[in-house]
């Protein structure tokens, strides 16, 4: 592997997370940031050091058709198990 | 090395609530400290089971050690974290400390050690256990046998507040080559995506790199570990002042090496370097813009455990590498330093690297931007001639 071939730009390996909101709107965000945290006390996981990051974003991100993407960078990412855990309707895509 | 019938230490390290709190005996075989441990494990009590210090089934540490619970054992749970990590971590010190002289190779065979073990029945995070529990058994050896404390040191101390020191490391880094993965990137997320697509190998260390570490915390080393319980972490700091402050912070959270600037003040790097030793951790020092690293290290009273010789990130691109001589660094600090590189390292210039006496090689953007970063990463262990998943997982992962 040589410099050139590792640029950084084109190291689009991210993905999306679509995951449906239980509630529409910013009590929906409020009532997922509410089941994330008891996931990670529930189950003895350390803090995500982004989490004060990952609140901002998901009370700004637009929702679509009840749907919020999360960027994601591995399809078993934390959020991944996390909506598995507590039966959020979600499916995991490429970036667009 | 132990004058009288025994000696007596104890030693509190971590925080709530694994924290782990020793109280030790060392002693002779025949004198009283044999009679109590043959008596304790001949008459067990309920709920207080006294068990041998085991490295791994079938192989007890020595000296012969007893662990002794403190805390009443009311179920399976309890056990599993007394028979699990902190008898694991109790032995593993208790060996290490044979292997480091703090006990001769002939006390081995004459001496006994009794620990009392305290765990809380609310710990439940094993890497903290087992970390905590190997510093504190260590430590608390080597107080009872240096008779720490004096009683000046006890009337001098007596009204003053007390810090727990935290920390320890599980893996020496003693097999080298070594792949070390710099997370530079300050996005967790991405990170995370970046652990987990990195192959399974006890050859690989992960960095939390400076930029990281800056954006969120020193305590990302906890989550990093959360995801790859069996990896060496290491928290890049570059410390140039406070050293056995950022030192103890970088071991509270877990990290199991810790690095400082080589532009640090000497006594800066000396402070840093002994904090390491005390909770547990390899200190590392970055020679990033040093310009005579050996010189520094001639000066240091302590050596640290792995010198990094670094090119900067800024200029990576224009400058050839010039990682100099390694072995001067090796007579420098003893044959037991281990020497990392980075800066550049791509996979064509990695039998250059070994070739040169590297033992650790750091590379960051030739992985962590790759389109595959598990394809980028076995691109550099199958160069490094290492094997990619340790053997001894395949055996038992079933």
């Amino acid at each position: 592997m040589t410099e050139v071939e590792v640029n950084e730009e084109e190291s689009v390996f991210h993905k999306k997370l679509k995951l449906k909101l239980k509630e529409r709107g910013k009590e929906g965000r409020i009532i997922l940031l509410k089941d994330y945290l008891d996931y990670i006390i529930r189950n003895d996981k350390t803090m995500p050091p982004d989490f004060p990051t990952f609140v901002r974003e998901i009370m700004g991100l637009d929702d679509r058709k009840g749907f919020i993407h999360i960027r994601i960078w591995h399809e078993n990412s934390e959020l991944v198990e996390f909506a598995k855990a507590m039966g959020y309707e979600f499916k995991v895509d490429h970036y667009d | 090395m132990i004058e009288d019938d025994f000696s007596v230490g104890e030693a509190l390290v971590g925080e709530e609530p694994e924290i782990a709190h020793i109280d030790l005996i060392v002693g002779k075989k025949n004198g009283a400290a044999g009679i109590a441990f043959v008596s304790s494990l001949a008459q067990p009590k309920m709920g207080h089971t006294p068990i041998l210090g085991v490295i791994r089934p079938n192989l007890p540490t020595k000296p012969s050690t007893l662990i002794v619970p403190k805390v009443t054992i009311r179920n399976l749970e309890d056990a599993e974290k007394i028979f699990g990590p902190a008898q694991s971590a109790v032995a593993k010190a208790i060996a290490d400390a044979v292997e480091e002289g703090i006990i001769s190779k002939n006390g081995a065979e004459n001496l006994i050690v009794i620990v009392s073990v305290f765990i809380h029945p609310r710990g439940s995070d094993y890497q903290r256990i087992y970390r905590y529990n190997y510093a504190a058994t260590k430590l608390a050896l080597k107080r009872a046998l240096d008779k720490f404390p004096n009683i000046d040191k006890v009337l001098e101390e007596k009204d003053k507040s007390m810090h727990a020191m935290i920390g320890f490391r599980i893996n020496n880094l003693k097999k080298p080559p070594y792949l070390e993965v710099a997370l530079d990137i300050p996005d967790w997320r991405r990170v995370e995506g970046i652990i987990r697509a990195l192959p399974r190998s006890d050859a690989i260390i992960i960095e939390a790199g400076t930029p990281l570490i800056k954006r969120y915390g020193v305590e990302v080393v906890q989550k990093i570990h959360q995801l790859r319980p069996e990896s060496v972490v290491v928290a890049d700091l570059k410390t140039l002042d406070t050293g056995n402050l950022e030192a103890r912070m970088a071991g509270d959270a877990t990290a199991d090496v810790i690095g400082f600037s080589g532009l640090a003040p000497i006594k800066t790097m000396e402070k840093f370097i002994e904090e390491c030793k005390k909770v547990g951790a390899l200190s590392l020092m970055d020679t990033l813009n040093v310009p005579k690293p050996v010189e520094i290290l001639n000066k240091l009273k302590v050596k640290p455990d792995i010198v990094e010789l670094h090119r900067a990130i800024d200029v990576e691109q224009t400058e050839e590498s010039a990682w100099g001589n390694i072995q001067e660094i090796r007579d420098a600090c003893g044959d037991n330093v281990l020497v990392a590189v980075a800066g550049g390292i791509r996979v064509d210039r990695v039998e250059t690297a070994l070739k040169a006496g590297a033992d650790i090689l750091v590379v960051g953007r030739a992985i962590t931007a790759a389109k595959d970063v598990t394809g980028a990463a076995r691109a550099f262990l199958q160069r490094m001639g290492v094997e990619e998943v340790d053997q001894f997982r395949v055996m038992t992962d079933f």
